[in-house]
């Protein structure tokens, strides 16, 4: 029997079929014709859109050019269709890796904390909650943050920190509830359930200071949102793995705390600590 | 049941239901432009492949009836056993199913080509489409 030459565009069907890093490089790595549909065919763009949805905000790859003059300006306006899928395929193959490099590399990505929803005291801060945690007052001063307190156990809390780079690959979270052993009892004001944000920020203070110095209020958008986990009422690092490796895209991460469990005996009012 | 009359490369005649027919989009955007009066010529297709692409879709239509008692099981199993052919066999039903726009089919049979390309070195690769090439002279 013939045996038929498969055209481009069945071809092409077939390496979309490729769902791993490995397959589409090895395929690129077959032949020059091979190459060119790996290229044209956007399936390195394809695969970060699998493996990272989040990506999809990045509609097109633009080029920075530095030194802007009219024949630079002249030379973009003239590149083919050819050139663009070709410099997209760069892109998107040194992105992917990149990202993938990133949620390797890094134990921590938060950076400080910027504000929390409510803070009973000074010396109950935020920030608090991004240092070591002495377990008795003997070897130093206990280090957490306190909500204030509420009558109603539904009020939710949020803690809002800057991480290190607008963009990066998260895998999970670690949350540790305090446990007040300087309290009768030694309560554990943990939350009922935690869910987390990754966003920016939506409107920059003029002067783009708002890196460093961000509203309060927070005017975040928020481009991923993890399902809600439920919290052990227990004095432990607890982890928080995400169903997917997220790509954080504008550096704010934002932890939602839900239901309070324990009453504070001399108010009887709920915390989370 | 109106019968749709389909004409393989060779010039063999299938006659075969004009619901069958529509699940290809190519046949059914024919029938849309020249009707029903005269054969559909699909001189891309031979006989052997048109045998196997309607025995395809006749087994899934069958499969999707109500009262219909294949299990998903019997219908992987009968996918498998679909593809499971040489590679001139499986290239020509690629091309047969992207030419008549046959969705189903399409994903299949790409998807067991792609999966003979998983994870192997390109040399392999290439070997494995060159000598499908050469298996022609």
């Amino acid at each position: 029997m013939d045996v038929k030459r498969l055209d481009d565009d069945t071809m092409l069907q077939i390496l979309g079929c490729l769902d791993t890093d490995e397959d589409v490089a090895r395929a690129g790595a077959v032949c020059r014709s091979w190459h060119r549909l790996v290229v044209d065919g956007r399936l390195w763009r394809r695969l970060c859109m699998i493996r990272f949805p989040e990506l999809e905000v990045f509609r097109e790859v633009a080029e920075q050019s530095s030194g802007v003059d009219c024949t630079t300006v002249e030379l973009s306006k003239s590149r083919s269709e050819e050139d663009i899928l070709r410099r997209e395929h760069k892109v998107f193959c040194d992105f992917y890796y990149s990202l993938m490099r990133t949620s390797s590399t890094r134990s921590s990505y938060i950076w400080n904390a910027l504000h929390a929803s409510s803070t009973d005291n000074p010396n109950e801060e935020v920030i608090q909650t991004l240092y070591p945690h002495p377990k008795r007052l003997s070897s130093g001063s206990p280090s957490y943050w306190s909500s204030t307190g509420q009558k109603l156990e539904t009020v939710p809390e949020f803690l809002t920190y800057r991480m290190v780079t607008p963009l990066c690959v998260v895998e999970e979270i670690k949350l540790r509830p305090f446990e007040a052993f300087f309290q009768y009892g030694s309560p554990i004001y943990s939350p009922k359930f935690v869910r987390f944000y990754f966003g920016y920020q939506a409107c920059r203070a003029p002067g783009g200071h708002s890196w460093s110095n961000p509203h309060p209020d927070g005017n975040y958008v928020w481009k991923y949102v993890s399902p809600m986990y439920p919290v052990e009422q227990a004095d432990s690092l607890q982890t928080f793995r995400l169903p997917r490796p997220v790509v954080c895209i504008g550096g704010i991460f934002q932890v939602e705390l839900i239901g309070r469990v324990q009453k504070q005996s001399t108010d009887q009012l709920y915390y989370i600590w | 049941m109106v019968k749709v009359t389909l004409k393989s490369a060779e010039g063999d005649v299938f006659e075969v239901d004009e619901e069958l027919a529509l699940e290809s989009l190519m046949v059914k955007n024919m029938i849309e432009d020249v009707g029903l009066d005269s054969a559909i010529s699909l001189p891309n297709v031979s006989s052997t492949i048109l045998a196997k692409v309607i025995e395809y879709i006749k087994f899934h239509m069958d499969a999707q009836k109500d009262g219909s008692k294949k299990t998903s099981e019997e219908i992987k199993a009968f996918d498998d056993d679909f593809v499971n052919v040489g590679i001139p066999t499986l290239f020509e039903m690629v091309l047969a199913s992207n030419y008549l726009n046959v969705k189903s089919l399409l994903s299949l049979t790409c998807n067991t080509v792609a999966n003979m390309i998983k994870t192997k070195p390109p040399a392999e690769v290439k070997e494995m489409f060159t000598s499908a090439k050469q298996a022609k002279a």
